[in-house]
């Protein structure tokens, strides 16, 4: 028949079990990969990781950028008083940290919740580095959200703030 | 030295057939101690140079200087330096900041400059101003007077050279606008600081030292 493989697995090094057979050796993580629709089901959701990735990022600085616009005239007040645009810029970051850290955080632990309730047929398991790693990258992403913002920031004249 | 001096300051907004001379010429001072009253009618340029002297508009040519150091060619981030630590703005539209309580807005300047007054100082200057009971309310929840007292109380507890006032009294009734002016002079006098006042208001120029007028981007002293 086509398309059916049987295969053995051994210990030990496959060469000298396989050497003057018939049978072809080949490592494990090699056989599973060539598994039909093995790769394929995988890279869908690599790619769905990072549009989430992606989705979120935008989300998240749509999001900053907003709470930045909505204080527009008050930013442009402190300028007016003399405050720096370095002062201004660092507690937006601090703040945005702040926050991100929270959401991050807060994520965190309702997954874990959430993995505690689901009935043990479910297949998963949380791979704590990989979370860690992720939540970092989440973090990262909202201070350049920040960092963008900042820019507006820089760019208010503190005379419109006043007006004349 | 002067608190405050401009020479031969120009200001010109726009180009060609649209160009508006804004503030003409000007030669001006002031000394410390001093409350002075500029008046003069709506687009004259009274703002114009309020925010000129305020180093917040570059002057298109002449020179403002502050303290004996010219401000009008400095750059925006030191002339930020320069509002923080000479200038008090009391602006016709509050200059509160909407989500800090009164006390908290005084916090916010500690953080960001040194040499703001004591907490003793503050407390007289909050009992001068009658605000003290005011100290934990939000400036949406104050009334325009009390919100233009403690704008004046911000005004004063950086401990600036200059204070620069825009039309402070437009919100108020005429009680009220007394009671501001007469504030203002007394904080001036007492303090020893300088403060120039913007207002239509010919009433108020009571409580100046000199006055002046504003026509057509011309200010000419009042006799
Ligand atoms: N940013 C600007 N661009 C162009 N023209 C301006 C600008 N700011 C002010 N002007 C013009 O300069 C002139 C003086 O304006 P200014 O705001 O100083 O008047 P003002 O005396 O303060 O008037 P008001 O009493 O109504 O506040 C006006 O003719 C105004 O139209
Ligand atoms: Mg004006």
């Amino acid at each position: 028949m086509k398309d059916q493989i049987n295969a053995i697995v051994v210990r030990g090094d496959i060469q000298d079990s396989v050497s003057n057979s018939e049978l072809e050796g080949v490592e494990i993580e090699t056989f599973i990969e060539n598994l039909p629709g093995y790769t394929e089901q995988n890279l869908t959701l690599t790619f769905m990781i990072y549009f989430l990735f992606i989705i979120s990022s935008v989300i998240v600085a749509i999001f900053l950028y907003v709470l930045t616009v909505q204080k527009i005239s008050m930013f442009g007040l402190m300028k007016a008083q003399g405050i720096s645009n370095l002062y201004l810029a660092k507690s937006v970051i601090a703040q945005t940290f702040i926050l991100a850290f929270l959401g991050v955080f807060v994520g965190f632990i309702l997954t874990l919740i959430t993995g505690k309730f689901l009935p043990s047929e479910v297949p998963v398991s949380f791979d704590i580095v990989t979370m860690i790693l992720y939540g970092v990258i989440i973090i990262i992403v909202a201070i350049l959200g920040a960092v963008f913002s900042v820019f507006t920031i820089f760019k208010i004249d503190p005379l419109k703030a006043i007006g004349g | 030295m002067s608190v405050l001096e401009l020479k031969n300051v120009n200001k010109t907004f726009g180009k060609g057939h649209k160009k508006v001379h804004a503030l003409k010429d000007t030669d001006f001072s002031a000394e410390k101690g001093e409350i002075i009253a500029i008046i003069g009618p709506s687009g004259s340029g009274k703002s114009t140079f309020l925010t000129i002297v305020g180093g917040l508009l570059s002057p298109t040519d002449g020179n403002v200087s502050i303290n004996g150091t010219s401000i009008s060619h400095l750059s925006e981030k030191k002339r930020s330096k320069v509002r923080l630590n000479e200038i008090g703005f009391v602006l016709q539209a509050s200059n509160l900041i909407p989500f800090l309580t009164v006390e908290k807005q005084f916090k916010l300047l500690d953080k960001v400059k040194k040499n703001n007054m004591s907490p003793d100082e503050l407390n007289s200057l909050y009992e001068d101003l009658d605000i003290i009971d005011l100290k934990n309310k939000y400036p949406n929840d104050l009334s325009g007077g009390e919100r233009q007292r403690v704008a004046i109380a911000k005004a004063l507890y950086s401990n600036p050279s200059l204070i620069l006032a825009d039309e402070p009294t437009a919100s108020l009734d005429s009680d009220r606008a007394f009671e501001v002016m007469e504030l203002l002079r007394n904080e001036t006098k007492n303090k020893n600081t300088t403060t120039i006042v913007v207002t239509h208001d010919t009433r108020l120029i009571d409580y100046c030292d000199r006055v002046f007028k504003m026509k057509d981007g011309v200010l000419l002293q009042e006799p």
